[in-house]
């Protein structure tokens, strides 16, 4: 066994010697303003479908309106309200975790998947909930119901909607469960500090 | 209280300035390749720039910056979805197309360090690469969570490990 003893001034040295980062400002900026713009069209896109349930309420609650469409409209309405407290309830504590200490981070790191976890159970129960309630509303209005004109559309659209959502949900509880085992590992091996990677 | 944005932007291209080199460094401790060290690089960056908003100036920025950039590392494996944990130890090995007696001395020294850092456990790399950089036992404790005493153990710990793997690599 070779037993040459090791200068870690020199090690440190050499460490600090490697060659300078080789990104420029200018690749962030350009990053930065791509991101600035996703959030625009984030932000565009939650009040689009804000106003669209505006008006959605506004067309469908007119004086000429059908029992089936005021259930409708307070179901939707309802779910909103229910999965935007849930979503603010599910949040709490989660801000700002970047400065906190490794240990700390990797701790809210891990509850932040097991809310992410939590937000997926939510969203399969809402889409078996509404799917429910859709069927029993389409089943009790057959005749004079949102589905009486066209059923076939209604379906197609019904059910595209549910295949794109529950697709979403499983990814994102698959996602969710792997971003849980990885700080759980590596929450783990931080603790431990037992020497070589596994 | 927040900064300001002029005061922000000030702020940070003093940060990159001072410590861009060494956010750069620490990319090392979380991949292997350069593309995703570029990524995860401007992933920190990103993520330092929105937490000088909310930076108080009575904190220490050395520590600030490390912190986030270290969590920023951290939180970077877990998104690494396409890539195997296999793939990743393969990336350890070194290209045997690479010239190896081109390397200066003083390559030869860096690389065989980064190599031997690359295997330790995050729990062990990430104490000893905060050394390296130059950072006090108390502030690695503040970057790490853990207590100076801890520290102390875990340097000693990372020190040995890296000096076996720098003689088994010398040896072989």
């Amino acid at each position: 066994m070779n037993n040459k003893k090791i200068n870690w001034d020199a090690l440190a040295e050499s460490w600090q010697g490697e060659e300078p980062n080789p990104l420029g400002e200018q690749s962030f900026r350009a990053r930065l303003e791509g991101r600035r713009r996703t959030m625009l069209l984030v932000v565009l896109g939650e009040l689009a479908l804000t106003i669209g349930l505006i008006w959605l309420t506004i067309s469908l609650s007119g004086p000429a309106s059908v029992g089936a469409d005021a259930v409708l409209l307070t179901v939707l309405w309802v779910s909103w309200a229910v999965a935007t407290g849930f979503a603010w309830w599910n949040r709490r504590g989660q801000w700002r975790v970047s400065v906190a200490s490794s240990q700390e981070f990797l701790q809210l790191s891990l509850d932040r998947a097991t809310k992410k976890i939590r937000v997926a159970r939510f969203s399969a129960g809402l889409l078996i909930l509404q799917a429910l309630f859709v069927t029993w509303l389409w089943l009790s209005t057959a005749e004079t119901g949102p589905a009486a004109k066209s059923p076939s559309a209604m379906l197609l659209l019904l059910l595209t909607m549910v295949i794109v959502y529950t697709c979403w949900t499983i990814w994102y509880y698959r996602r969710a469960r792997r971003e849980h085992g990885h700080y759980s590992d590596l929450l783990g091996s931080m603790n431990s500090a037992e020497g070589q990677s596994p | 209280m927040t900064l300001n944005s002029a005061k922000r932007d000030e702020l940070f291209n003093q940060t990159m300035v001072e410590y861009g080199d060494a956010l750069w460094r620490l990319t090392f401790g979380y991949c292997w390749r350069d593309a995703d060290r570029r990524d995860l690089y401007q992933e920190i960056l990103m993520a330092i720039w929105q937490a000088l908003e909310q930076f108080r100036t009575m904190s220490s920025i050395r520590t600030y910056v490390y912190r986030i950039g270290h969590n920023r590392g951290l939180s970077y494996r877990a998104q690494e979805k396409r890539r195997s944990h296999a793939s990743l130890e393969r990336d350890l090995i070194p290209d045997p197309r690479q010239a190896l007696y081109k390397l200066t001395e003083e390559d030869r020294r860096r690389q065989q360090l980064q190599l031997a850092i690359r295997r330790l456990n995050p729990s062990l790399r990430q104490p000893l690469m905060l050394h390296l950089d130059g950072l006090s036992n108390p502030e690695i404790a503040e970057v790490v969570g853990i207590t100076e005493g801890n520290v102390a153990v875990r340097l000693t710990r990372a020190r040995k490990a890296v000096e076996q793997s720098i003689r088994g690599g010398e040896a072989s």
